[in-house]
């Protein structure tokens, strides 16, 4: 499955049809959706406020899926479902009711947001960002990908953390999700030994600190890459 | 409208077309902007004029709500009749200044005498992203003409760098607020900035301490009524209402200004120690930043610019904030590269229920059976529908609820025939087979939108026995000529 057969299914599906025809790619969606929450989002809003959020989305699109004339269903999707779990989460915020706009469908911000220059500039920016993570070290890898980006920590990476004093690579990534905050992560990426977490404020500002240094040489590795 | 020759940037075009009714519906609207005194245009009866014509009216938050096209088209004439001309008689002005951005070198801003704030993004030809007339970003701000020079000054200043550099500006702009006790809000605002900029700047000159203190003992002569408005709940809410619409925005211009404002509110709110109602306020941003968009990753460089001109301190609530940013940058672009394991669905089930069991056992079953029967059954289906009656409507404007009747129609020619609906409550079959064959009435009644109900019918040569449709199936794979088809039906939403 891909986001163009995807969307194929989407657009040709009728209300009746078999399920076995539109199943596999709701399946899709929903797994590329949820890839696109930020880690931090997880980790701070409850998984079934999560679910109904996508459930809300993936609903709206089996009403109206994008139509032909959007080029690149993909960005515009995920465009989409961004902008309406920004309206949801700024709504949270604020305690009201969320406007009861479509988020897609409608609007000239999505459609504006699927030009082939763009969808080009993803995927450039892709590899781009990609070359320069691979020049940074494991450990610095690591420190950025556990809190941004867990579902991109390679077998690799997983192993690296496991001989910091994990139990093992399932483990490790089963605990990654489980975490709550950011002191969790860093008992990931820094075990206690022998069981003695140590001062929780020093924990959190040595990670911190850590991240901030792999950040900056991040950068510097992309801008030594030329702009995106 | 026509193009402007820069005689350093070239070709300057207007705002792109699909940009043009939300800026006009953003800026041109804006009461507190004021673009009727820079031109001979009413935009209040103009934005009348967009209301009646579908368009939402303006809000303080910014939060374009999109339009359809006969109301886009009404606010492209407001743009090529009133806001292009405005901003463009503006930026051709001899006295408008021009600077290129701190750390964006595809973006130029201009300055104009009638305090209009021009973003121009570099091209062939160039092209005009937004004009506004800035204001601060403390709450109820009147926009007299004053206050829009002012704050025009002082963006042009953080943007470019330009005149001199940021300590000289800060030491100006200390020196001429601190000289009298504040008595409007504005006042207030720019003294509690200047102070906050200069306690935060890093290596402040020797002539800074000073001017430091005398604006520190103003400030501590304002009245506290004054100061209160200067960091309130509402301004701050605004503040992040509008980080919210720009991360909704695929340009930067929005979030950065966004992102400024809040950063002043927060040096000006760290100055008056509002630590804990800042924190607060942080944590939401932080919140929100978390779904920064990687097409805005060129606002990392800003970011850390901004930090850094700040002082860098990592426990001031405005320095906080562009680390924030600078940290959502980078994991916003880590995202983009391939993920290496992907999450389960877990929601196909709810979305698309699985079919019950016995209708598993009904569609798959493969033998053909009897052509003449398998077309007596494709008839009775091609007469079946799901009657939507027009839906009565209460005082309120809210539909009631009405259950919708699977219909079938008189049935000519009988056949041996077992009919079942397999739906909502029913997973083992409910036997329908004489209402079917009475024929003009309703087999089954849908009580929600989206409901799904299927008719299973098993038709033989001879009569098919059993209590249940499974007892029926069991008979029926007995009989060499047996049919056993389906069709599921689903209520409109």
């Amino acid at each position: 499955m891909d986001w163009n057969l995807a969307i194929r299914e989407l657009r040709t599906w009728q209300p009746g049809d078999r399920r076995d025809h539109l199943g596999p790619a709701i399946a899709f969606l929903e797994t590329e959706l949820r890839l696109t929450i930020p880690p931090l989002v997880r980790r701070t809003w409850p998984p079934e406020f999560i679910d109904d959020t996508l459930r809300e989305f993936l609903l709206g699109l089996l009403e109206s899926p994008p139509s032909a004339s959007i080029e690149h269903p993909r960005s515009y999707v995920i465009r989409s479902f961004r902008n309406c779990c920004i309206d949801v989460h700024r709504a949270r915020q604020r305690r009201r009711e969320v406007p009861h706009e479509p988020h897609h469908g409608a609007g000239d911000q999505a459609d504006s947001a699927t030009t082939p220059e763009r969808e080009l500039r993803q995927r450039d920016r892709a590899e781009w960002v990609a070359r320069a993570l691979a020049r940074l070290s494991i450990a610095d890898r690591v420190s950025l990908k556990l809190v941004d980006a867990p579902e991109w920590l390679t077998e690799e990476e997983v192993q690296w953390l496991v001989g910091r004093g994990n139990a093992d690579g399932q483990r490790v990534r089963i605990a990654i999700q489980r975490a709550r905050s950011s002191y969790d992560l860093t008992l990931i990426f820094d075990p206690p030994r022998g069981g003695d977490p140590g001062n929780r404020r020093r924990r959190l500002e040595r990670f911190r600190r850590r991240r901030d240094r792999a950040r900056k040489k991040l950068s510097t590795l992309l801008a030594e890459g030329g702009e995106r | 409208m026509k193009t402007w020759r820069h005689p350093k940037l070239g070709d300057i075009g207007p705002i792109i077309r699909q940009k043009q009714p939300e800026k006009v519906w953003k800026h041109f609207y804006d009461p507190a902007e004021k673009w009727q005194d820079l031109r001979d245009a009413d935009p209040a009866a103009l934005e009348r004029e967009a209301i009646d014509a579908g368009c939402p009216p303006f809000r303080p938050s910014k939060n374009w709500p999109g339009v359809d096209w006969r109301t886009a088209k009404v606010l492209r004439r407001h743009h090529d009749e009133s806001y292009g001309p405005a901003y463009f008689r503006e930026m051709v002005h001899p006295e408008t200044a021009w600077g290129e951005k701190l750390v964006d070198h595809q973006r130029w801003v201009g300055r104009t005498p009638g305090a209009v704030y021009v973003v121009v993004e570099l091209g062939h030809p160039c092209r005009v992203k937004t004009a506004f007339r800035p204001l601060p970003p403390y709450g109820n701000v009147s926009g007299d003409d004053d206050v829009h020079q002012r704050q025009a000054d002082y963006k042009f200043e953080k943007e470019t760098g330009m005149t001199t550099d940021w300590a000289r500006n800060v030491a100006r702009r200390l020196e001429q607020a601190g000289a009298e006790v504040p008595t409007s809000i504005s006042k207030a605002w720019w003294l509690a900035l200047a102070v906050g900029h200069a306690r935060l700047l890093p290596d402040a000159p020797s002539t800074m301490k000073p001017l430091l203190k005398r604006a520190e003992r103003t400030l501590r002569s304002a009245q506290r009524p004054v100061l209160d408005h200067l960091v309130t709940k509402d301004a701050l809410n605004t503040a992040l209402d509008r980080i919210t619409e720009g991360l909704k925005d695929n340009e930067p211009e929005t979030l950065e200004d966004a992102l400024c404002a809040l950063e002043d509110l927060m040096v000006v709110g760290w100055t008056l120690h509002l630590e804990a109602r800042l924190e607060s306020v942080l944590a939401q941003a932080r919140d929100l930043l978390a779904w920064f968009p990687p097409e805005l990753h060129v606002m990392a460089a800003q970011a850390g610019h901004r930090a850094s001109a700040l002082g860098g301190d990592t426990e001031v609530p405005a320095v906080k904030l562009w680390l924030e940013v600078e940290e959502a940058c980078s994991a916003a672009l880590i995202r983009e590269t391939e993920p290496v394991v992907r999450p389960a669905a877990t929601l196909v089930d709810t979305l698309m229920p699985a079919p019950a069991p016995l209708l598993q056992r009904v569609r798959s079953w493969s033998r053909e059976g009897n052509a003449r029967l398998r077309a007596w059954s494709q008839d009775v289906f091609a007469g079946m529908s799901v009657q939507v009656a027009a839906r009565p409507v209460m005082s309120s404007g809210r539909a009631t609820h009405q259950a919708l009747p699977l219909y079938t129609p008189h049935i000519k020619e009988h056949a041996h025939c077992r009919a079942f609906v397999i739906g909502e409550g029913k997973p083992s079959g409910f036997e329908v087979t004489e209402l079917l064959l009475a024929g003009d009435t309703s087999l089954w009644e849908f009580e929600a939108p989206g409901e799904q109900a299927s008719l299973v019918l098993v038709v033989a040569s001879e009569p098919i026995e059993g209590a249940t449709l499974d007892q029926v199936l069991d008979q029926a794979t007995k009989m060499d000529d047996a049919v056993v088809v389906e069709r599921t039906f689903t209520r409109p939403r």
